[in-house]
């Protein structure tokens, strides 16, 4: 909401591919990745504003993911409603749930790139294409057809996997950098009733009682306001 | 100081607008050069004078050349800072709603579009730069009315005719006195990029056709053409607001009275 | 996963892919106009990170997003459409520096000399013309703003000069035929070479 209502407000300059608020310019590392590969050479003019997000990143994890992105929880959500709703039975392959696929997937993005000469991923990214036709729909009043490719990558989520935890290349890129993040949920063992409410409403599939996926973790804080024993907290990871 | 001689002459504004008028000053803010567009500095002493009749409102409106922003026009020639200053509001009409407006008399249209605030107006007062014109030989104060149509509109007359279409508008839209800006006027080719003359003069009248008629005799003259008057009668524009009633455009039938400063 | 499922994956990728890059290239048969002192067309589509910044900050609306009959690898990239505003880098509000080569941050627009820019030119179709069918126009002769890029034949029909035309497209803006007889195209477009 906070990219969608910038253009409009015309307090931020750009969308989420590239944004100023006053001094500070945040860009997009999947989208400096890959125009750097496309051009055979470094965008320099993205170097700072991808080290800002880089280190936001690395310190707390997937808050992008949390607070940012306009797409992904809506779109997942949109998922997750039709496939219990339209596809119960269905049981998704885990050929997407594996880490090596995401990351694949992730290559193959950033190898197209580097072959094809343009960022690929950045044409279909759906936070991109929703940003972008915001800000056409409020300058000139025209939306284009790409957004056409929302409703398909819902379609696709419906019978692959969940679009933020498992397919996104710029989610994944952010799980990679966000291996060391400082911050992450711990469950206090002795509140904790094993009651998995905190696994059913992570939006990225994080299993806490596991231990599993940590780095996906968007700091949403949905799982810590949902427990019903306020068995979560935040904590620096050393202390966990 | 041009501008006030000339409107003493006509018999000074007191007397020229009635009481309580609603006042619109067209002046030429057309492009974004100054050569191009009326003396801001002359604009605001059109105002000043008319303060003097008490109206209820000035307002100094412009619709820009399509292709060129108003507002970006209105600051970059200054009208913008220097009419403020001398205390009228300044309108970019094109922001305004439009009205239709019956022309009972035009032959090739016969009702037209413009902007709210000129149909609002009780009073109109068109304050052109004297130039030469590549489509209608000079732009003067009947050209100058155009200002006051949206950009459909001024399209449309160039579709239809634009030499009758201009006489058809200012006989339904008649501008009550004219102040011509004649201070530097633009020879050879126009409305942009002609070779600039110094004439310092002012040419006012309560007939747009006729002050026309005498400020393009002055270009021609300045000019060097051979016959200025017998040129004046190719300016189509002109001729036929003359047929229609607007004004007279036979010199023999003009008096001016001219004054020259020291 | 094994080394099947992986090549399935990524060809399906690629083939997608390439599928969309084609289809709309049969369709557009003319390349896109650019911003003044963008990039050479390969490097500008490398290097655009489609941010849509430069849309947001031409002064006349002159820069739309290219959509998807511009093309896969276009798509999101910005061009500059005439119908809605004309470009001032040459007059106007950009004379002293262009906008959209201020806010770009990957380079694909960049700075250039005023005198040097060239966006492409505009094409006159005499056929739609209203002076060159008998008419009273020469609209397009008034607004443009380099001296010699239109001269006029008989003093009444424009002659086009697309060595001096700077592509401003102020000319297709201000035409009043319906259809407009003029079109901006990026002929002689003078581009910047990436080091």
């Amino acid at each position: 909401m906070v990219v969608a209502s910038g253009p409009v407000l015309q307090i931020a300059r750009g969308s989420i591919c590239t944004i100023s608020l006053g001094l500070i310019t945040l860009t997009c590392p999947l989208g400096f990745i890959q125009t750097s590969l496309a051009s055979s050479s470094i965008v320099l003019g993205l170097v700072v504003p991808t080290a800002t997000i880089v280190a936001a990143t690395i310190l707390l994890g997937r808050v992008f993911c949390g607070w940012i992105c306009p797409a992904g929880n809506v779109m997942q959500h949109f998922g997750d409603v039709g496939r219990s709703r339209y596809l119960p039975g269905l049981r998704l392959t885990s050929f997407f749930q594996q880490n090596s696929t995401r990351i694949v997937l992730l290559g193959s993005t950033l190898v197209a790139s580097a072959v094809l000469r343009y960022p690929v991923f950045c044409v279909v990214c759906p936070v991109g294409i929703i940003c972008r036709n915001v800000i056409s729909l409020v300058h000139y009043g025209s939306i284009g057809l790409d957004l056409l490719l929302i409703p398909g990558i819902v379609a696709l989520e419906l019978v692959l996997a969940p679009w933020c935890a498992h397919i996104c290349p710029l989610g994944t890129t952010l799980s990679v950098l966000s291996r060391k993040s400082t911050i992450v949920p711990v469950i206090d063992k002795a509140k904790c009733v094993v009651c998995s409410i905190c696994t059913k409403v992570c939006s990225l599939k994080v299993s806490l009682i596991h231990s599993r996926a940590l780095e996906d973790c968007s700091k949403c804080l949905e799982c810590s306001v949902r427990c019903p024993t306020n068995a979560i907290e935040w904590r620096k990871r050393a202390e966990s | 100081m041009l501008v006030e001689k000339a409107l003493e002459l006509l018999g000074g504004t007191e007397k020229l607008v009635p009481r309580e008028a609603a006042i619109l000053v067209k002046p030429n803010v057309g492009f974004y050069e100054k050569d191009a567009t009326t003396d801001p500095q002359l604009t605001a002493a059109v105002v000043k004078a008319l303060k003097r009749a008490k109206p209820i409102r000035i307002v100094v409106g412009e619709s820009s050349v399509r292709g060129y922003d108003t507002d970006h026009a209105l600051e970059a020639t200054e009208m913008r800072s220097v009419v403020e200053e001398a205390g009228a509001e300044v309108k970019n009409l094109r922001k305004d709603p439009i009205v239709r407006v019956e022309i009972p008399e035009g032959r090739a249209i016969t009702s037209v579009s413009v902007f709210k605030t000129v149909h609002d107006s009780s009073y109109i007062v068109s304050v052109p730069r004297l130039k030469r014109h590549s489509a209608t030989v000079t732009t003067i104060s009947l050209k100058n009315m155009m200002g006051t149509l949206p950009d459909n509109e001024k399209g449309r007359f160039h579709q239809v005719d634009l030499s009758q279409c201009i006489a058809d508008l200012n006989s339904a839209v008649r501008p009550n006195l004219v102040i011509i800006d004649g201070t530097r006027v633009m020879t050879k080719s126009g409305p942009t990029g002609g070779v600039m003359v110094d004439l310092n003069m002012v040419v006012a009248s309560l007939d747009p056709v006729a002050a026309d008629v005498v400020a393009a005799e002055e270009l021609f003259k300045a000019e060097g053409v051979a016959d200025p008057r017998r040129s004046i009668t190719s300016i189509e524009h002109i001729q036929r607001a003359a047929e229609l009633g607007v004004g007279v455009a036979d010199r023999s039938k003009i008096e001016v009275l001219e004054v020259t400063l020291a | 996963m094994n080394r099947r499922e992986f090549l399935r994956v990524f060809g399906v990728g690629i083939g997608v892919i390439a599928l969309f890059d084609m289809f709309p290239r049969i369709i557009r048969r003319r390349n896109l106009v650019r911003p003044p002192g963008s990039v050479v067309e390969e490097a500008f589509n490398a290097v655009c990170i489609r941010c849509a910044r430069c849309i947001q900050v031409c002064p006349t609306g002159a820069i739309v997003i290219a959509d998807m009959s511009d093309g896969f690898k276009e798509l999101g990239t910005p061009k500059i459409d005439p119908l809605r505003g004309p470009c001032e880098r040459i007059q106007g509000r950009c004379d002293q520096k262009a906008k959209c080569a201020e806010v770009c941050p990957t380079g694909a627009i960049r700075p250039i000399d005023r005198r040097a820019a060239k966006t492409g030119s505009a094409i006159i179709n005499a056929d739609r013309c209203i002076a060159w069918r008998g008419g009273s126009c020469l609209v397009c002769y008034e607004v443009c703003p380099v001296q010699g890029a239109i001269s006029l034949m008989d003093e009444s029909r424009p002659i086009f000069h697309a060595d001096i035309c700077v592509g401003c497209g102020r000319c297709v803006y201000a035409c009043p035929a319906q259809p407009k007889a003029l079109t901006l195209t990026s002929e002689g477009e003078r581009r910047l070479w990436p080091d």
